[in-house]
């Protein structure tokens, strides 16, 4: 967690000497100096152009809107490990995750890998998992093909024995068969087939790998082989992960460090298990406490009431003041800065104040 | 989704993919589909086979007799059963040669409408995928083309070929100017459908996982959009095969399309017109009658396929 938005130097200097005094969490320990990281975002943004519709659309000359979807998100992903991003529906994950693989380009900001800016990486050193591996695979293909499509394009197989061979060594690291490999899409389970999309993503030799949702479209009894299997991957090949996810669970036991994303920003970030430990913003408690298996470290259950504000029209001040217990009047006008909490940041006056509790 | 058990050779799956299509699967629909499938299927044997099937070659002008010129249907008080539907006026078989016609109709039809894909699915492809300028550049062009009659781009382009080419250069590339009319007056459609397809297919999961390694764009259109919207583009190419049929027999029924030395069955209405009023209705009215079943049948099959697919016609 070395880089990060909104944040004087001073504050940055700040976290990097305490970071090395502790010594303690792998994500604060490695310095952006010294190993470039997999993936470093700041203030990134971004908007999507929204056409105005409805009966005076004509009139009112289809101006677009903008629909910042993702707003001034900094963070580093180290070499080897998992940064996970959690947050509701809507929040902007999915375009996080598109603006992470060069899928979308930022409106404002930068991404660097590996200390390059993003287009000119190899195609396929970032892939990605998608959530639903039914639209993530051509109907039309066998999935042996869509697997090996990543090692024609790029040509660094050049054989068609090679593609092959490697090929069939993708579909068993996932779990796979080569006979699996001749079946189309509709003909294998859900589980097999995201195996199927995991296999594929490794083809092509990333050393990112972006998960969007990976498990939220399968069953529950899939859902941890699909997540052993990715940490094995990880392990094996010394994966970096950006996992995207809002199941809490899935994500306590994938991650290292975590990102709590609200309305397109992020509201806390830190190690994972700091965070699990010690929730201090409003939002991240709340999450929390929505889940069963986390009350019981809360003692209290308040319930995440109703749906997040449109990002069309983001209330002003905190984004997450219309529905956060512990609202006061400055958080309706002022946008929270981020502060330090021993290895957690947090965007929230209240935790600024020294008021985190609920209620 | 469970998994198949069917995991055996290629061809099984093959099979149960062919199954599955939406083209076999429509068929023992409706009894309408039926009729119409087997009335298709007729006038494609006999677009194949019509010279091995004809009582009478209606172009070889030796193997007509004067004497049996205007000779009405076999069942009539005048008719013979050498020429089951009557005669013209030159003492041609009107079977044989609404035979030729129907072949040539489903030709010029077929013609027509492959100029109309060839020009509006990579213009739709391409406007689809690419987004921005040039698709907006591409959909006016194709919106501005819209709002004039098919029909009317079809007689202006006739005009412009009768106006800039000399004359016998105009008659020889007749039937060719005939093929580019029609099919220029139908491409917009073609890709408007196509570009509506392209943009949902684009955005699917499995295009930008293409994209992340690297596949060019031609290729995911290529391998990827193309074949995935291909239901839909079937079906509405056989719509608009029947508009096509329609087109070219107005054009020649107005005079303007086919010359009578290559007559289709809208050439054979038209000549068979004049002898309306005289009587000699059956000139006319079997040409007229080929015509109805072959569009309709086209129109009633490509509407099951529709229904199967839901998709709305552009
Ligand atoms: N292509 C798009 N055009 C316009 N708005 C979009 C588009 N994709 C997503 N959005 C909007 O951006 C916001 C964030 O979406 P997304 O990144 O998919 O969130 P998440 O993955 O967290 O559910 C949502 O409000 C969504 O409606
Ligand atoms: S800044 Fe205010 S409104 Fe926002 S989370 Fe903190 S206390 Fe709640
Ligand atoms: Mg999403």
């Amino acid at each position: 967690m070395s880089c990060w938005s909104d944040m004087p130097r001073e504050h940055h200097q700040h976290e990097a000497a305490q970071a090395q005094a502790s010594g303690s969490s792998p994500a604060s320990t490695r310095l952006e100096q010294a190993v470039p990281c997999v993936l470093e975002l700041r203030h990134v943004t971004h908007y999507y152009a929204v056409r105005k519709s409805g009966l005076w659309h004509f009139s009112s000359g289809r101006r677009a809107r903008k629909l910042r979807a993702v707003d001034h998100v900094s963070f580093t992903l180290q070499s080897g490990t998992t940064l996970s991003v959690v947050g509701e529906s809507g929040c902007g994950k999915s375009t996080l995750a598109r603006l992470a693989a060069g899928l979308l380009s930022p409106s404002e900001g930068v991404i660097r890998t590996g200390g390059r800016r993003l287009s000119s990486v190899r195609a396929g050193e970032i892939n990605m998992v998608f959530q639903n591996p039914y639209a993530a695979l051509d109907p039309r293909w066998r999935v042996r093909r869509s697997v090996s499509e990543a090692l024609r394009p790029g040509g660094f197989l050049k054989s068609r024995r090679a593609v092959h061979d490697r090929t069939g060594e993708c579909l068993s690291r996932v779990g796979l068969s080569p006979a699996d490999g001749e079946k189309y899409p509709h003909q294998l389970s859900g589980g097999q087939r995201q195996r199927v999309c995991i296999a594929r993503a490794l083809a092509s030799s990333p050393r990112l790998l972006i998960c969007d949702e990976p498990t939220t479209a399968l069953d529950v009894s899939v859902q941890a082989q699909i997540l052993n299997l990715l940490r094995d991957l990880q392990r094996a090949l010394g994966l970096s992960y950006l996992f995207i996810s809002h199941d809490l669970p899935v994500v306590r036991y994938m991650s290292d460090d975590l990102a709590v994303m609200y309305l397109g920003r992020i509201v806390e970030m830190g190690p994972a298990e700091s965070i699990f430990s010690a929730p201090r913003h409003p939002y991240t408690r709340l999450l929390l406490e929505s889940v069963p298996d986390f009350t019981a470290m809360t003692h209290r259950r308040i319930r995440l009431a109703g749906d997040p504000p449109s990002p069309l029209d983001p209330p002003p001040g905190c984004p997450f003041h219309p529905r956060c217990p512990i609202a006061t009047a400055r958080c309706r006008v002022a946008k929270p800065a981020y502060t330090q909490h021993e290895d957690v940041l947090v965007a929230c006056h209240a935790v600024e104040e020294g008021r985190g509790g609920i209620g | 989704m469970t998994i198949s058990k069917t995991d055996g050779p290629r061809q099984l799956a093959w099979l149960t993919r062919l199954k599955r299509s939406v083209l076999l699967s429509s068929f023992g629909a409706s009894p309408a589909a039926m009729l119409s499938a087997a009335l298709i299927t007729l006038f494609l044997l006999n677009a194949i086979f019509a010279p091995f099937l004809v009582p009478q070659d209606p172009s070889d002008l030796r193997s007509l007799n004067l004497t049996d010129s205007l000779k009405p249907p076999a069942w009539m008080a005048d008719g013979v059963w050498g020429y089951p539907l009557g005669t013209d006026g030159q003492g041609r078989d009107i079977l044989s040669a609404v035979m030729y016609g129907a072949r040539t109709s489903l030709g010029f039809g077929l013609a027509a409408l492959a100029l109309a894909s060839l020009l509006g699915i990579p213009i739709g492809l391409i406007a689809g995928y690419t987004g921005g300028f040039l698709d907006s550049v591409l959909m006016r062009v194709a919106d501005t083309q819209l709002t004039f009659p098919p029909i009317l781009i079809a007689l202006l382009l006739d005009g412009i070929g009768r106006a800039v080419l000399s004359r016998s250069m105009q008659q020889s590339l007749q039937p060719l100017w005939v093929v580019l009319a029609i099919g220029v007056s139908l491409w917009p459609q073609f890709a408007r459908l196509v570009r509506a397809s392209t943009l949902v297919e684009r955005g699917k999961d499995y295009i930008l996982a293409a994209r992340l390694v690297g596949v060019s764009r031609s290729r995911i259109l290529a391998l990827h959009i193309l074949p995935n919207i291909g239901s839909p583009i079937l079906v509405f190419a056989a719509i608009n095969l029947s508009f096509a049929i329609v087109a070219e027999a107005t054009l020649s029924f107005l005079g303007v399309g086919l010359p009578p030395t290559e007559p289709s069955l809208g050439t054979l209405i038209m000549t068979g017109n004049d002898f309306l009023l005289s009587g000699e209705w059956w000139m006319s009215l079997f040409p007229g009658l080929a015509l109805m079943s072959l569009v309709m049948a086209i129109n009633c099959l490509a509407d099951s396929f529709q229904d199967r697919l839901h998709i709305s016609p552009g």
